[in-house]
């Protein structure tokens, strides 16, 4: 990895790091993770509601990772410089 | 961008990094930041350890989806409060940025307030900025292992003890410690305290200026609430230049000097290492450690002091500098109606509040006598400090009853009480109809609570 793109690596670990906080807080507001499930009993990987929040953070730093690298990378590679296209 | 600021270098974001050395200063304004550092830190290390009617004052307890604050206690109900309090929290930093600038930045953001600590353990183990520079550039000797490991040392401890005060604000921090010194804690405590103490050791001891530089959105937005009347840190041009090196004695217009002696200490004790004389730049924290330094430089030279000075871009024109104008009259306002509709809010909140889940698996039941049924789960949320003996009804559909197995139910303080209850209804509710359930207190506390629901006959009109 060449410098640039570890600190674009950093910028989207960081930025997808502040959006999960975020959708942590308000998915979990709204719900318990002990009621995730069909029928009354939470699924075995949800012991008890620390691992559900925890899960429920780690995938949402996931998700908002891939879709911050996959900005990144779509900016990065786009072939024209907007402000030389004249579409725009 | 605002055009306060100067345009960065074109070297941008990219430019390697060189390790910022700032050095020490003395005068007002650091002795703000002390005294702004030790609150506002003993603030976050203390609270956690305060009781309040025999419970830790400030704690959100996640596991049981309940947050106490003093003698309020929260539920996942009251979400919109915490929402509320962000848009607050937001406001009053657009305000203040309006008023003062990079205010914030200087002496309340968490990540100068922990570098600032940092720093600190770094002078008492390797010394001051001259010292700490020849200790980088020389040979690893025994000095520099023991006040490298020293320095470590004290890092680590300090960031674990950070990560062990912040996962107190989710777990009981008595029982916490006990966990600790037993050994018998939780996976994820240990793991979030040591996620929490490795992000401070990363942050304030080697990130630094580096956070505000490339991590920190405020840092890039805060110029578009920038304006002319915004107070900044500025040097003075007109006064200082042109600089130049003179002896004490001399009278520096003599030589036709300006008032800047080119000494460098501004730079010197510049924690993001730029140079304020260049111009406003986005780097600047604002953090006045540069008047700090200038100032004592003047006085040596028996200057009048504030070359390098908190002022405003209209200042510096010659113009008066307008605290209210619109845009901070607008923030003003907005701000303090939200503060008081918060308080009003929080103050007026109902103590007892229900919620109601129809049954999922039936829509509706007919009964031997030909009623119509509903079932529902009926949770009553009591966020008091007393128990209540609450009981159900239900209106909004004539001649429907509420029938529950108990009579009256007792809902323990801040605590949530699960009731199945059936709504009958004769045979001629057709479709659905909304209805409107209610909780009353039978203890003579007066408290009454509704909940809209929906009762579903069969269908037709
Ligand atoms: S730039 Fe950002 S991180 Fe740095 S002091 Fe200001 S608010 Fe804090
Ligand atoms: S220029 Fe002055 S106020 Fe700005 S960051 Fe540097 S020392 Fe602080």
């Amino acid at each position: 990895m060449n410098k640039r793109t570890q600190l674009d690596t950093g910028v989207v670990v960081w930025a997808s790091f502040l959006g999960a906080c975020a959708a942590t807080m308000v998915f979990f507001a709204f719900v318990d993770p002990l009621l995730i499930g069909d029928d009354d009993s939470p699924p075995v990987w949800i012991p008890d509601r620390k691992t559900g929040y925890a899960l429920g953070f780690f995938f949402f730093w996931l998700m908002c990772a891939l879709s911050s690298a996959l900005t990144a990378f779509l900016l990065e590679t786009r072939s024209t410089d907007p402000s030389t296209d004249r579409s725009l | 961008m605002n055009a306060v600021f100067k345009e960065p270098p074109s070297t941008g974001l990219y430019a390697p990094h060189r390790k910022v050395y700032p050095r020490e200063v003395k005068g007002r304004f650091n002795r703000l930041r002390v005294i702004s550092v030790i609150a506002l830190l003993g603030l976050f290390y203390l609270m956690p350890w305060v009781q309040w009617g025999g419970r830790q004052a400030v704690l959100f307890d996640l596991p049981a989806r309940k947050f106490y604050i003093f003698g309020l206690t929260f539920f996942p109900q009251d979400f919109f409060l915490l929402t509320w309090l962000l848009v607050i929290a937001a406001l009053s930093l657009f305000f203040f940025t309006a008023l003062a600038g990079r205010l914030w930045c200087g002496y309340a953001c968490p990540q100068t307030v922990w570098t600032e600590i940092f720093v600190w353990m770094e002078r008492w183990t390797e010394g001051n900025r001259q010292q700490r520079m020849k200790l980088d550039r020389g040979p690893w000797n025994a000095n520099k292992i023991l006040r490298k490991t020293a320095k470590q040392t004290l890092w680590i401890a300090f960031s674990l003890y950070t990560g062990f005060t912040f996962v107190g604000y989710f777990t009981p921090i008595h029982e916490l410690s006990n966990g600790l010194a037993t050994l018998s804690l939780g996976g994820w405590e240990w793991f979030w305290m040591l996620f929490y103490g490795f992000a401070t050791y990363g942050n304030a001891g080697h990130m630094r200026e580096q956070v505000c530089k490339y991590m920190c959105p405020y840092a890039r937005f805060q110029s578009a609430m920038f304006d002319r009347d915004t107070l900044i840190i500025s040097y003075d041009a007109a006064r200082g230049e042109p600089r130049g090196s003179r002896p004490r004695a001399v009278d520096p217009r003599s030589r036709s000097l300006g008032d800047c002696i080119d000494c460098k200490m501004c730079v010197q004790a510049c924690p993001t290492g730029i140079d304020i004389r260049d111009g406003l730049q986005l780097e600047c924290i604002a953090c006045a450690a540069c008047i700090d330094a200038c100032d004592e430089v003047m006085e040596k030279m028996q200057y009048p002091k504030g070359l390098i000075r908190y002022t405003t871009q209209a200042a510096m024109e010659g113009r008066k500098t307008r605290i209210l104008r619109p845009r901070t009259a607008i923030y003003g306002t907005l701000l303090v109606l939200l503060v008081a509709g918060f308080f009003w809010t929080v103050a007026h909140r109902t103590l007892v509040e229900v919620d109601v889940l129809r049954d999922r698996n039936a829509l509706y039941r007919r009964l031997d006598n030909g009623d119509i049924e509903n079932v529902y789960t009926i949770r009553i949320i009591n966020k008091d400090t007393k128990a209540h003996e609450m009981s159900l009804r239900v209106e909004g559909l004539p001649d429907a009853v509420l029938d529950t197995d108990a009579p009256v139910y007792l809902v323990e303080a801040e605590s949530v009480a699960s009731i199945v209850a059936r709504i009958r209804a004769p045979d001629t509710v057709r479709g659905g109809r909304d209805i409107e359930v209610i909780a009353t207190a039978t203890d003579g506390s007066g408290i009454e609570s509704r909940a809209q629901a929906r009762f579903i006959g069969p269908a037709g009109t």
